[in-house]
């Protein structure tokens, strides 16, 4: 009889448990946006909802959607990124020096690749093989990538204007279509970017190589012991981390037509606010890409608020320190809880 | 001789767990008073209450004519009771002064820290027990044995009148041992009471007074160390009765299914080589520290070993980290299930697939979900895992239940050789008899088992075959065919004579 009753209790908690694991988040989520939505909408009904406004959110918001999944992937395998923001502007100069040189766009792309990944591994080899914290290479890294690029460019603007016109159009380039009386155009980019993290959430989920990244994070000793190269996948979660800044480098330097050093000041923290806020916790082991979209969805909405509602946009720095801390205090609370 | 120390019906729990059932303990003024007993008798719950680690539940404590009741160990120390611990709790980057006066630094008129005098009374300390070390030193530079005699000098600043040594010399090279006795015997002669745990038996009869044995929890016995011999001892520690709660034993054993050669892993793992045949579970006794489940880890190279050379079926094999030992059916279950054993968020089905996610994969690198979750349903049925739901997270499982999990994650991948380290601890009596039986199963299917345990019983109930491990190296390899091994002659091979 006690046996019994000890097992059903145990099973109704592991239900209730599950289904909060599963569903609450994502749906907590997606309910917050539509309320900061909908509050938006009827404070500024003439501009909110329309369609420029509404383009001009998701078009801002695709490079840090880019550099947060860039993130949760290096979150999942319990590590931590702080070099996004760097390595975007380091690969934007790169990028932008060559093609102002006029060498050929294609060996432009490749080479800003290379420059990304190559701090990639130099984090991912000192974390994974030297042991050095995350935190501290990462730190060092955000500093050496800034450094090198204001280096470079001498803190000017790098612009291109003889490369060839594709690449600095392609970045602006919108599909129109007609319904009704008026003309809505969806951007190129963020097409190109909602293609590949979508293409990105499945393979981490169905793809064995990758989901072995969250064996990784969940517990690197049992990972070992389960015959899992655990210092060749960390250093692929840099190597992949530092392959979505590269594509939000190109994306940037194609719309604004120019590379510069100080691209992606402070995206590293907008960043872990939105991957965090989205499911993915310092401890490794967990996060979602679309939990992280629907993060910096949220961020990006709030700072289209201060925009629109012509608040000191200097707060929207500020509100992001405020959920990032809300958020990382919450992980903190899940883990001492949901780990006993 | 007057009783400093005397302790009556003391009982202690852990949860639902008795650890201590109505002790009596008495230490006198000027003796050292020997502790002894298997793992888990609770010879280290007990000292940690009379060092205000833990509060009894039950009982009276009278120390120095008082009767006492601390809620933290401060308070313990203040009265005059220091408690020395297995694992040094010095801090390393701190001189010796520094750590010898750590948290009640002396002061000087102007509130600073008065090192100059710190460090003169120090130096007067290791004087007094005419032991050369400078109190400027840093303690990470000292070797282990003068590091065991700063944490002695904290105790004689702290003017303990009972000081107590949690396996002090199990560190200790033999020299070490010798210069760490003479300090002892020159507390003893300035009336300081020493409590001394030790497995090893010569130094019991070297150094002690008075030795008691617990078991079990339970007080067995308190004797003047000349009216005992070593064969008294561990009878005392080990008289318990074997039920028959233990699987029939295997009556066909193969050929030999692995082979380990010279095994070795500096500082750990002395030369070890050894056989498992189809069908067989070796045992691996030993006490805490022994170098078993080093051994096992050096085996699969978890922990980087210095030498081995291994062969599975007659094929000699390299073996250069845990993959490589799976891809050759070498599987190895932790002792450490949550935190290196289990992935604790996750689910059932990613568990048990977790040694195995190659075989779950496509050509593509496609991960074929339904094909795992059918296995771990298949799992589930066969193991009776409760709740029986692939879905439930591991984290909320009981702990048999988790071990249960662990057996199925090693199962699926296919092995030749099963290495499990302590199955059942943590678990409760009926899980325990399920996973002894299903271990025997595994056997009877022609997998070559070895089974390491701190329980003897355990050992003895299920082993064909045990190897007894001593400081690092097997000191005895016992058939246990008939079941005929006595937990005497285990102990008398794994205890330092």
């Amino acid at each position: 009889m006690a046996t019994q009753a000890s097992f059903t209790a145990r099973e109704k908690g592991s239900i209730w448990r599950y289904l909060a694991a599963f569903s609450s988040r994502e749906f907590l989520l997606v309910l917050i946006n539509l309320i900061i939505f909908a509050a938006l909408a009827f404070a500024r009904p003439d501009v909110f909802p329309t369609w420029t406004n509404i383009k001009a959110v998701l078009s801002l918001m695709s490079y840090d959607l880019l550099i947060a999944i860039a993130m949760t992937i290096v979150l999942i395998g319990r590590g931590l990124d702080l070099s996004v923001g760097s390595v975007l502007a380091l690969s934007s100069v790169v990028m932008a020096m060559l093609m102002r040189d006029q060498q050929p766009i294609v060996l432009a792309l490749v080479l800003g690749l290379l420059t990304a990944l190559a701090c990639g591994l130099i984090n991912g080899l000192l974390i994974a093989r030297a042991g050095i914290l995350p935190f501290l290479v990462t730190l060092g890294m955000m500093s050496l990538a800034r450094g090198v690029a204001t280096v470079l460019t001498t803190g000017q603007y790098i612009s291109f204007p003889r490369a060839d016109r594709w690449f600095s159009d392609f970045g602006r380039f919108e599909f129109r279509f007609q319904y009704g009386d008026t003309f809505y155009g969806l951007p190129l980019p963020l097409l190109i970017t909602l293609a590949v993290i979508t293409i990105f959430a499945l393979l981490l989920t169905y793809w064995t190589p990758l989901r072995k990244i969250f064996y990784v994070g969940e517990s690197p000793e049992a990972a070992h012991l389960s015959g899992i190269n655990v210092v060749r996948l960390t250093i692929t979660t840099y190597l992949l981390s530092a392959f979505f800044v590269w594509m939000a480098a190109v994306l940037m330097t194609s719309a604004n037509r120019i590379g510069y050093a100080n691209y992606g000041i402070g995206a590293e923290l907008r960043a872990l606010a939105a991957a965090v806020v989205g499911g993915a916790s310092m401890a490794g082991g967990v996060g979602s890409i679309f939990g992280t979209f629907l993060g910096v969805l949220m961020l990006a909405l709030i700072g289209n608020g201060f925009v629109l509602l012509n608040g000191n946009p200097n707060w929207q720095q500020a509100t992001v320190g405020i959920v990032l801390i809300v958020a990382v205090g919450f992980d903190a609370l899940r883990n001492i809880r949901g780990r006993r | 001789m007057t009783t400093l120390l005397q302790i009556q019906n003391l009982s202690k729990s852990f949860l639902s767990n008795r650890v201590l059932r109505s002790i009596n303990f008495d230490v006198r003024k000027g003796e050292v008073h020997a502790l002894i007993g298997e793992n888990g008798a609770g010879k280290s719950t007990l000292v940690n209450i009379i060092a205000g680690i833990h509060k009894r539940d039950e009982g009276t404590m009278v120390f120095n004519g008082t009767d006492i009741s601390f809620n933290h160990p401060l308070e313990a120390m203040k009265a005059g009771i220091s408690l020395m611990h297995q694992e040094l709790s010095l801090v390393p980057n701190a001189t010796v002064a520094e750590n010898i006066y750590l948290r009640r630094e002396k002061r000087n008129r102007l509130g600073f820290n008065d090192w100059a005098e710190m460090n003169r009374e120090a130096a007067a300390i290791f004087e007094r027990i005419g032991i050369d070390i400078d109190p400027k030193a840093l303690v990470g530079t000292l070797s282990v044995g003068m590091q065991q005699i700063v944490e002695l000098a904290k105790a004689i600043s702290l003017d303990a009148k009972l000081i107590i040594m949690d396996e002090p010399t199990s560190s200790l090279s033999e020299k070490e041992t010798v210069e760490f006795f003479k300090v002892m015997r020159d507390l003893k002669a300035r009336g300081i009471s020493l409590i001394f745990i030790s497995h090893k038996l010569s130094e019991l009869f070297e150094i002690s007074d008075r030795i008691t044995v617990l078991r079990d929890g339970q007080h067995i016995s308190t004797d003047d160390i000349s009216t005992v011999t070593a064969d008294d001892i561990i009878r005392k520690m080990v008289g318990r009765h074997l039920g028959d709660l233990y699987p029939v034993r295997s009556s066909n054993i193969g050929d030999v299914v692995f082979s380990c050669r010279g095994l070795t892993r500096f500082g750990a793992v002395r030369p070890t080589s050894f056989d498992v045949r189809r069908g067989e579970i070796v045992g691996i006794a030993g006490l805490v520290g022994a170098g078993r489940t080093e051994a096992m880890r050096a085996l699969i190279n978890a922990d980087k070993r210095t030498s081995g050379q291994f062969w599975i079926e007659g094929n000699e094999i390299t073996i250069g980290d845990p993959g490589e030992a799976l891809s050759y059916g070498i599987v190895y279950l932790s002792e450490d299930r949550k935190s290196s054993g289990l992935f604790l968020s996750f689910n059932i089905t990613d568990n048990v697939g977790a040694a195995t996610l190659d075989r779950y994969t496509g050509s593509t690198g496609m991960f074929k979900q339904s094909a795992l979750r059918d296995k771990a349903k298949d799992f589930i049925g066969r193991m009776d895992i409760r709740p029986p739901n692939e879905a439930a997270r591991v984290v909320t499982l009981s702990g048999g239940n988790q071990q249960k999990v662990l057996l199925a994650k090693a199962l699926d991948a296919n092995p030749k050789l099963l290495i499990v380290d302590e199955p059942t601890r943590g678990v409760d009596v009926g899980a325990k008899s399920l996973i002894h039986a299903r271990i025997r199963e595994l056997a009877e299917t022609g997998i070559g088992v070895i089974v390491i345990s701190s329980e003897m019983p355990e050992v003895i109930g299920m082993a064909d075959r045990i190897l007894v491990f001593r400081n690092g190296g097997i000191s005895a390899e016992l058939d246990n065919h008939q079941g005929n091994v006595t937990q005497e002659i285990v102990m008398t091979h794994a205890v330092i004579h």
